[in-house]
């Protein structure tokens, strides 16, 4: 135990506070700016194992066709479903749970942030005392010591209390969260998904809204800033996905409905994308007919469909 | 699929509602009442009748110093600054030589006087410092000096708070400043300790460790002795050249104090020890003696002395005993007479030193 607590003290805590520190001192003193500094340095670090992530979620989505036919497929055997869906996911080099990496890496950065805001910014003397041996003396240029306590005054906020205005944070939180989490939203025509999609849409952000009104306000702007981060990235690299009809451009077509057995599994994870992350089978122009034909092209209206008939 | 994206979305779930659990459980979290004393980080100052405390409820104390009480003209209680909790107050109390006003800087940047024996407020800065005010102040010839979490040293006028003089530092100053041959010195974060000029503030000289300086310097008239969250203890001359340091092995918070037989100076990791001040002493035979804390808890209150008793405040709320003796040969000795938890009010332990 003793060994966990030396490895989490100087494999994340010393560097984070070390690096906060560090930014502290480089933006003048303003620890809202080098929180939201620490937020991009972690991002960026963290960044390919995001556009992994992204890759993962964009292979599932045009996964979903032939994730549909397995389902009307075996629709009475349940176990049969898993065990091709996995096979499925193993030939499309895809885990399921990938997408869970850049969260669990999320993890130790944000208890190790609360940490870190507890001895930087709480500033009871307490606290203080042991932030001494945490500094790193080999630092060059940047005195880092001089720079202790650190002042959390940033806007409105003190960063290492709540907002004390209540709403703005948790809601800037609620929001940021809701848009990214909607995003990350995998297409699906079964009920099942959609409403397990629908619970975590609103139960996640909800969740960490709350959280955000009892922990400190540092903690909640690194969150919205990530989260802005997260949207960002997720749009130039899906674009809004199911965001859409909020935002229409990139928007994601709708899932398509259910191709003969067969035409699904000629797609292959490494065929072209659109650039909202489908593939060019899934835009709806190609799922209105079979048949190609050039941009602008426009369809001529059925005999009878829309006209006056009496 | 379902399974996965189930697994994915409980496991999500779960993460956060461990996380959630973990930064609950990481502490940071207090809450004060109204009613209280709720701790105390600066020393008390004795007066004539009464015990002067700051609280960390944001109130100063004056004790009844026979019967303890404050009530009913026993003493007073005021409270310090507005907002709802008031500031806590991290800087000790101090008293003027002739006992008749009581000074303390608060959380919220100003410095406040009182009539030490009604409690009626004298003056308060009539400007903020540019931050905290944890350091307890000294009060001398009429000024009163303080450090400033904006990183300068302060003098102000004791019979109006009107500032004498403002002197820049690299860092916070907590400790309190000590009075010498003119000179204040004043210990920085920026691992400096300075000494400027009492009347003016210019700077004279500055003597640089590896850390922090928290606690305030002492002086035997003669030398300063200087502890460092570096672990050492400097011994200063008149002119800040370093006579000797010692190392204790750990960061060191607590205020030394000088007894008839050294320096007695108290580690973080709850190591006391007796130094010996004579300069021609050699390397690694500084210490005469030393003894620890019960329970290794961590000190990191100011030693007080009363005689050659010393007391040491831990974070266990343990207040330790420690008797300095000296033999028929000349020896001498350290060793635990009590300890007291002051939760329960029992003595918790006797042992002998070593």
């Amino acid at each position: 135990m003793e060994a966990l607590a030396v490895i989490w003290n100087e494999a994340i805590i010393r560097p984070m506070l070390n690096t906060l520190m560090v930014l502290y001192v480089i933006s003048f003193s303003q620890m809202g700016i080098a929180i939201i500094l620490l937020t991009v340095l972690v991002r960026v670090v963290t960044l390919p194992l995001t556009l992994k992530q992204l890759r993962q979620m964009r292979t599932m989505s045009n996964l979903q066709p032939r994730m549909q036919e397995l389902q009307q497929r075996y629709r009475n055997d349940r176990a049969r479903v898993s065990q091709e869906t996995m096979r499925m996911y193993r030939e499309a080099g895809v885990n399921p749970i990938g997408c869970l990496g850049p969260l669990v890496v999320q993890m130790p950065i944000l208890i190790g942030l609360f940490r870190v805001l507890i001895q930087t910014v709480f500033s009871k003397p307490d606290d203080l005392v042991g932030l001494s041996g945490k500094l790193y003396s080999w630092i060059p240029l940047v005195n880092i010591h001089s720079a202790a306590p650190l002042n959390a005054t940033f806007l409105w906020l003190d960063l290492g209390q709540p907002d004390p205005l209540t709403v703005v944070i948790p809601a800037l939180v609620f929001v940021s969260t809701w848009v990214q989490q909607k995003m990350t939203m995998t297409p699906t025509t079964d009920p099942r998904q959609q409403s397990n999609q629908t619970m975590m849409l609103w139960m996640m952000p909800l969740m960490i809204a709350f959280f955000s009104l009892q922990f400190p306000s540092g903690l909640a702007l690194y969150w919205i800033v990530s989260n802005a981060i997260g949207i960002a990235i997720q749009y130039f690299i899906t674009g809004w996905g199911p965001l859409f009809p909020l935002l229409p451009r990139g928007a994601q077509a709708p899932a398509p409905p259910p191709e003969p057995a067969g035409s699904a599994a000629d797609e292959g994870p490494g065929e072209e994308m659109g650039d909202n992350g489908s593939s060019r089978d899934d835009r709806p122009y190609r799922r209105r007919s079979n048949r190609t034909r050039p941009q602008g092209a426009r369809r001529r209206p059925r005999r009878g469909r829309g006209r006056n008939t009496k | 699929m379902i399974v996965f994206t189930r697994l994915s979305q409980l496991a999500l779930v779960a993460a956060f509602a461990l996380l959630a659990v973990l930064l609950a459980g990481c502490g940071g979290f207090t809450s004060r009442g109204p009613q209280g004393l709720e701790g105390s980080f600066g020393s008390p100052v004795i007066g004539k009748d009464r015990v002067y405390v700051s609280g960390v409820d944001g109130y100063l104390y004056a004790f009844d110093r026979l019967t303890g009480e404050f009530e009913e003209g026993a003493g007073w209680r005021v409270r310090i600054g507005s907002g709802s909790p008031p500031p806590s107050l991290v800087s000790g109390p101090a008293l003027d030589s002739e006992g008749r006003v009581v000074v303390v800087g608060s959380e919220d940047g100003y410095v406040y006087a009182f009539d030490a024996v009604t409690g009626e407020e004298k003056w308060k800065l009539p400007n903020p410092t540019g931050g905290k005010v944890w350091s307890t102040p000294l009060v001398r010839d009429q000024t009163v000096y303080f450090g400033s979490h904006d990183k300068h040293v302060y003098a102000v006028s004791l019979e109006n708070g009107n500032q004498k003089w403002a002197t820049p530092t690299g860092g916070v100053i907590v400790g309190r400043p000590l009075f010498f041959r003119n000179q204040v010195i004043v210990g920085s974060f920026d691992k400096k300790l300075y000494a400027l000029e009492a009347t003016s503030g210019r700077q004279l000289w500055t003597v640089t460790g590896d850390n922090w300086f928290w606690a305030g310097p002492v002086t035997d008239g003669s030398s300063i002795f200087a502890p460092s969250m570096d672990g050492n203890v400097y011994a200063i001359g008149r002119d800040g050249n370093v006579l000797w340091k010692h190392d204790m092995g750990s960061p060191i918070v607590s205020r030394p104090v000088l007894v008839s037989q050294g320096l007695m100076v108290a580690g973080k990791d709850g190591k006391v020890s007796l130094l010996d001040t004579d300069i021609s002493v050699a390397e690694g035979q500084r210490e005469i003696a030393f003894t620890n804390i019960h329970g290794g808890a961590e000190a990191t209150a100011p030693l007080f002395a009363v005689g050659n008793s010393v007391f040491v405040g831990s974070q266990d709320s343990t207040v330790t005993r420690i008797e300095v003796r000296t033999n028929q040969a000349g020896q001498a000795s350290v060793r635990t007479h009590w300890c007291l938890d002051t939760r329960h009010g029992d003595v918790q332990c006797e042992t002998a030193g070593e």
